[in-house]
């Protein structure tokens, strides 16, 4: 039954939440950029889900479990756009995703177990380097010649959880996480890795 | 003697002519040869794109060159009209040069032959500066085209009859069908084959084939977005490569042998699914009795603590 549903979503080409706006239609280029955006973007969403799951295992029963809780909750959100964007628009997904869900999982449960403020100092890098990855995408997005219904819709999905992120990150300054032990040090190094992870995962 | 002075300045100068006349020939020539060459080719005009696109209305093959130098927008929808046209002439004479694939091979000689039947003169191929390579990139194309409206319509058709799509009799119906284009041209398909791996070919004929497997994959209803989307892709690839193979081989009457290896590859194929899917199931089971064993080996040895 479910299948018989998914082609009928072929035939309509009744897009989940991206109403009926035809991305086979943009020319090449633009959609090679918009691919690579949205290939980006899932990886990352995916990432940020897997680090907030190994939050959780760690401090899901102390006193930041809720906070880390909506957090988390907010990111799976995210998650849902880009894979639906995925599926529906034939993007191809990072090849990289199953060492995503490791080093993810990995560096949230890590994190998480050198103490709270810790976990904290992990949210804070991460979430500067997403916004600053996508306030350079928006930056492409509006200067762009393209005025497709797509480049409109990309731009405000894209806004909103960049917003979205910096409120993740506001949070994890008010718990603490200036007082995690080694702060600099840890908050360059996540955030070198985070520009690694979006310089691969943009290509391959 | 004024008579032989005559003679042999006339001889002279037709000599002269001739000579003039070989060396333009040669000049001719060799700028014919040289419209390959990478740095010789902005001065070969009219530039046109590598690839031909069987849709011409589709806006991919952009000519590159005019993107980067500014144009008005006048001599854009001009260049824009005559590389479409090119495009029209250019698909004529390879469509029409696929009826003598199997006399020439997948050779300029095909391409001029069909030039001559498309109603242009047999130098038309000198249009094709990959020559017999682009006459099998092209048939790929178009065959993958073609796949793409029978995907389509079989979907329509058990819609219709408001059946479920089975994933593994789809994907047979759309290896078969793809397979059986190659019949006719099956004699000089070994040729095409070779043409396809060649280093500076295989780029092209790789992208040719995910694209192809993306779409059989994408119309039998995937929408994977982890490392399953490469792994079903990397699967139905190998799987249509063997089976190509053993088509070149096979003389059963209609490839019977070759559509019988297609079945049973197909289902080593689900049974390894099965199986997969039910170690992940029993997964758990067995590492915990792996874990189990391991502290009974601990107790024996000494290490572990005393409870059970």
């Amino acid at each position: 039954m479910a299948l018989f549903k998914l082609t009928r979503v072929i035939q309509t080409r009744c897009n989940f939440g991206v109403r009926n706006i035809s991305f086979q239609s943009l020319d090449p280029e633009t959609r090679k950029v918009y691919s690579r955006f949205i290939r980006v973007d899932h990886a990352g969403e995916f990432g940020a889900d897997r680090i907030y799951a190994g939050q959780m295992a760690v401090l899901g029963k102390t006193d930041v479990g809720p906070t880390i809780q909506h957090m988390w909750d907010q990111e799976k959100d995210h998650l849902q756009t880009f894979t639906n964007m995925i599926s529906e628009h034939r993007v191809r997904p990072t090849v990289l995703h199953p060492i995503w869900n490791i080093a993810g999982f990995a560096l949230g449960a890590g994190t998480a177990l050198i103490g709270k403020e810790a976990a904290m100092a992990c949210t804070v890098a991460v979430e500067e380097s997403i916004t600053d990855h996508y306030n350079k995408q928006l930056r492409y997005l509006l200067d762009s010649d393209d005025k497709s219904e797509y480049r409109d819709h990309l731009l405000k999905k894209i806004k909103q959880f960049r917003d979205e992120e910096m409120e993740h990150h506001d949070t994890g300054l008010e718990h603490g996480a200036v007082n995690a032990p080694a702060y600099q040090v840890l908050k360059q190094t996540i955030q070198a890795g985070c520009v690694a992870a979006i310089w691969l995962s943009e290509r391959i | 003697m004024w008579v032989n002075r005559c003679g042999r300045n006339a001889l002279r100068t037709y000599s002269s002519f001739a000579r003039m006349r070989s060396i333009r020939t040669q000049a001719y020539k060799l700028s014919v040869a040289s419209m390959s060459h990478p740095v010789l080719k902005i001065h070969a005009a009219p530039t046109v794109p590598e690839r031909v696109r069987f849709l011409t209305t589709e806006k991919d093959g952009k000519n590159e060159e005019n993107s980067k130098t500014e144009e008005t927008n006048s001599e854009k929808n001009e260049n824009k009209k005559e590389e479409e046209s090119v495009n029209t002439v250019k698909v004529k004479i390879l469509d029409n040069a696929l009826d003598f694939v199997v006399d020439h091979g997948w050779s300029r000689k095909a391409l001029s032959c069909g030039a001559e039947q498309a109603g242009y003169a047999g130098v038309a191929e000198g249009m094709f500066t990959g020559g017999g390579d682009d006459l099998v990139l092209y048939f790929i194309q178009k065959c993958n085209f073609q796949l793409v409206e029978y995907l389509k319509f079989t979907i329509e058709e058990h819609e219709a009859k408001e059946e479920k799509i089975k994933v593994t009799s789809f994907i047979r119906s759309a290896v078969e069908y793809r397979l059986r284009m190659i019949i006719p041209f099956i004699g000089a398909w070994p040729q095409a084959m070779g043409i396809l791996a060649r280093p500076d070919i295989f780029p092209k004929s790789a992208e040719e084939l995910a694209k192809m497997v993306d779409d059989i994959w994408y119309y039998a209803g995937d929408r994977s977005a982890d490392i399953n989307w490469y792994t079903k892709r990397g699967i139905l690839a190998k799987l249509y490569g063997s089976t190509q193979l053993v088509m070149l081989t096979d003389q059963s009457p209609d490839f019977k042998d070759t559509w019988e290896f297609l079945d049973r590859r197909i289902s080593d194929i689900s049974n390894f699914a099965k199986i997969s899917q039910s170690v992940k199931d029993n997964g758990s089971a067995f590492v915990e009795t792996a874990f189990s064993g391991a502290k009974v080996l601990k107790n024996i040895a000494g290490f572990g603590d005393t409870k059970r």
